[in-house]
C-alpha cells in the first residue's frame, strides 16, 4: 500500500469526520433518565417563573403585557416538556414508570400555571393556586434532582 | 465667545458619542446571554464580559484609526490586502453570521413588542422588518445612531434594579470569583464563556464602527473623540451587561429559573421597580434591538458593497447606491423568511452569539493586518504595545473560535 501526502490527508479528514459523527451520535443517545430529568427541570423553571409572576402581580408590577407574555412563555415551555416526555421511548418497566410520573407531574404543573394565570385576572382562589404551584414545583424538583438535573 | 461655543460644542459631541456608545452597546445577544448566564452561573462569568469589552475596545479603536487615516473602511481594504479569494471566504463567513444576527435582532424587536402588547411576535416580525428598512432608507445616519443609542440608555434600569433589589452585597461580590455552581460542568461553563465573549465582541460592531467612520467623514483630528467613545462608552455599556447578569443572579438563580424567553429577562426589573421600571426596560429593549437591527443590516450592506466595489453609504442618495440598498432589503427579507418558519428568536440569538465567536478571527485578523500596513497607514501603524495586546486577543479569539463547535456538540448547545 503506497502512502502519499494526499492520501494521508484524506485518511486524516475521514478519521476526523468519523470522530465528529461518533460524538454527535453519542450526544444524541441521551439515556431516558436524563431526558426525564431535563424535562422536569424545564417544567420546574416554568413553575418557578409563574410563582415569581404572582409576586410581581401582588406588588403591582405587572404592567403592560409582560406578565401575560411570561405566563404564555411558561406554558409553552411546559407543553414542550410534555411533548418531549410523551415522545421518549421507555425500554423497561422502570423507565415506563419514570416516564408516567414525569408526565403526570408536568400535566399537574400545566394545570397549576393555567390557574395562576387565571388568578391574575381575578379568577380562582389565589391561596389554592399558590399551594398548587408549590406542590407542582416540589414534585418536578424531586424528579429533576433524582435524574441528576439538579 | 466663539471659542467658548466651539468648546461647548466639542464637549457636547464627545458626551453624545459616549452616551450613544453606552446605549448602543447592548443588543439582543447581550440581553439574552447575560440573563441566561446570570441565572445559571451567577456572576462567575463576569470576567468574560470584562475580557470581551477590553477586546472590542482594542479592535474597534484600531478599525476607527484605519478608517480615519486611510479614508476607507477596513473591509474595503481587505480585498486589496488579502486578495479576492481569501477576502471572498472572509466575506462569506462574516456575512452569514451577520445575517443570523440580523434575524436575531428583528426577532428581538418582535419579542419586545409582544412584551408591550401580548400580540403574537409573528405578527410583529414583518412590521419590525418594515420599520428597519424604512429607517435605513429615509433617516439620516447620525439620527439613527443617536436616537437608538440614547433610548438604549433606558437599560440602565437593570443597574438601578440591582440596588432596588437590596441584595446581600458580600454574597453577590463573592460570586465574582470564577466558580462552577453545583449541577454545572466545565464544558457548559466554557460553552457559555464563549457565548458571552461572542456577544461582547460581535463582529458587526467593528464593521459598523469602521464604515460609520466613513459615513461621518472622520479625519485624523476626530480620532481623540472616537477613542473617547470607545474607551469610555463601551466599558460603561459593558456595565449594563453586568447589570443584566446581576439581576438574573439575584432573582432567577435562587429560584432555579432558567432563562428561555425575553419576559424572564425583564421579570427581575418588575420585581425591583414595578411598572415604571418595566416601562424603562421595554423602551430600552426596543431601542437596543432596533438599533442593533439597523447596525447589522447596514453592516451586511457595507460588507457586500465594499467587497464588490459598489457605491455605498447613507451619505449617498439611495439611487446612487442602489445595489447597497437592494442587498440590505434582501437581507431583511431573508431574516423575515427565517423567522416565518416559526423558529424561536431566542434560540436564533443563542446560536448567533456562538457562531459569532466562531467567525471572530475572520473579522479581527484582517483589521490587525491592515493596521500594521504602512502602505495604508503611513506612520499611524500600530505601536508595539497595541500589537502585543492585539496579538494576545487574537490568540484568545482563535482558541474561542476553535473550541466553540466541539463544546456546542458536547453540551448540546449549553444543555
Amino acid at each position: 500500500m503506497e502512502y502519499t501526502p494526499g492520501g494521508m490527508r484524506v485518511r486524516r479528514m475521514l478519521a476526523g469526520c468519523g470522530i465528529a459523527v461518533a460524538v454527535v451520535a453519542l450526544s444524541a443517545c441521551t439515556p431516558l433518565k436524563a431526558t426525564m430529568a431535563d424535562a422536569a427541570a424545564q417544567g420546574r423553571s416554568a413553575v418557578e417563573t409563574s410563582r415569581l409572576l404572582l409576586v410581581v402581580d401582588e406588588n403591582g408590577g405587572s404592567g403592560f403585557s409582560v406578565t401575560a407574555t411570561a405566563f404564555a412563555d411558561a406554558l409553552r415551555e411546559l407543553n414542550n416538556a410534555v411533548r418531549t416526555v410523551s415522545e421518549a421511548d421507555a425500554g423497561s418497566d422502570t423507565e415506563s414508570d419514570l416516564r408516567r410520573d414525569t408526565l403526570d407531574a408536568l400535566r399537574a404543573a400545566v394545570d397549576a400555571v393555567e390557574d395562576a394565570r387565571g388568578t391574575v385576572h381575578g379568577i380562582g382562589d389565589p391561596d389554592e393556586v399558590v399551594d398548587a404551584l408549590e406542590q407542582a414545583g416540589d414534585r418536578l424538583d424531586g424528579l429533576a434532582e433524582a435524574g441528576g438535573a439538579g | 465667545m466663539m471659542a467658548t461655543k466651539r468648546g461647548a460644542g466639542a464637549i457636547f459631541a464627545v458626551a453624545l458619542g459616549i452616551l450613544t456608545a453606552i446605549g448602543g452597546f447592548v443588543d439582543i445577544g447581550d440581553l439574552v446571554t447575560n440573563a441566561v448566564v446570570g441565572s445559571r452561573f451567577g456572576l462567575g462569568l463576569v470576567w468574560v464580559v470584562v475580557v470581551g469589552v477590553v477586546g472590542i475596545c482594542v479592535y474597534a479603536s484600531m478599525a476607527g484609526r484605519v478608517a480615519a487615516v486611510s479614508g476607507r473602511a477596513t473591509f474595503e481594504i481587505i480585498r486589496e490586502r488579502l486578495g479576492p479569494r481569501a477576502a471572498l471566504a472572509n466575506l462569506a463567513g462574516s456575512f452569514l453570521i451577520n445575517l443570523l444576527t440580523v434575524t436575531a435582532e428583528i426577532g428581538g424587536i418582535a419579542l419586545a413588542f409582544q412584551l408591550a402588547t401580548s400580540i403574537d411576535p409573528a405578527i410583529w416580525v414583518p412590521l419590525a422588518a418594515f420599520g428597519v428598512w424604512i429607517a435605513i432608507w429615509r433617516v439620516k445616519f447620525s439620527l439613527l445612531e443617536n436616537v437608538t443609542g440614547l433610548l438604549g440608555l433606558a437599560l440602565v434600569v437593570f443597574v438601578v434594579a440591582v440596588f432596588l433589589l437590596r441584595p446581600d452585597w458580600a454574597a453577590l461580590g463573592g460570586q465574582l470569583v470564577p466558580h462552577l455552581p453545583a449541577g454545572e460542568n466545565l464544558s457548559t461553563y466554557f460553552f457559555y464563556a464563549i457565548a458571552l465573549f461572542g456577544a461582547a465582541m460581535t463582529p458587526y460592531e467593528v464593521f459598523f464602527f469602521s464604515s460609520g467612520a466613513i459615513e461621518e467623514r472622520w479625519t485624523v483630528k476626530a480620532l481623540a473623540q472616537s477613542r473617547a467613545n470607545v474607551l469610555v462608552g463601551f466599558p460603561l455599556g459593558g456595565l449594563l451587561s453586568v447589570g443584566i447578569a446581576a439581576c438574573a443572579t439575584i432573582v432567577l438563580l435562587p429560584r432555579q429559573i432558567e432563562v428561555t424567553s425575553l419576559s424572564q429577562v425583564a421579570a427581575p426589573v418588575a420585581v425591583a421597580g414595578g411598572t415604571i421600571a418595566l416601562a424603562f426596560v421595554l423602551v430600552g429593549i426596543l431601542a437596543a434591538t432596533f438599533g442593533a437591527a439597523l447596525e447589522t443590516t447596514l453592516s451586511a450592506g457595507y460588507s457586500l458593497a465594499q467587497f464588490f466595489g459598489w457605491p455605498w453609504g447613507k451619505f449617498r442618495p439611495p439611487a446612487d447606491a442602489a445595489r447597497f440598498h437592494l442587498s440590505m432589503i434582501a437581507c431583511v427579507l431573508v431574516a423575515v423568511g427565517i423567522l416565518a418558519t416559526g423558529v424561536d428568536p431566542i434560540a436564533v440569538t443563542e446560536f448567533s452569539v456562538v457562531f459569532s465567536a466562531i467567525a471572530l478571527p475572520l473579522t479581527y485578523l484582517p483589521i490587525l493586518l491592515v493596521a500594521n500596513d504602512r502602505e495604508y497607514m503611513g506612520d499611524a501603524v500600530n505601536g508595539r504595545g497595541m500589537n502585543a495586546i492585539a496579538l494576545v486577543y487574537l490568540v484568545i479569539i482563535v482558541v474561542a473560535s476553535v473550541a466553540a463547535i466541539p463544546l456546542m456538540i458536547v453540551t448540546g448547545a449549553g444543555g
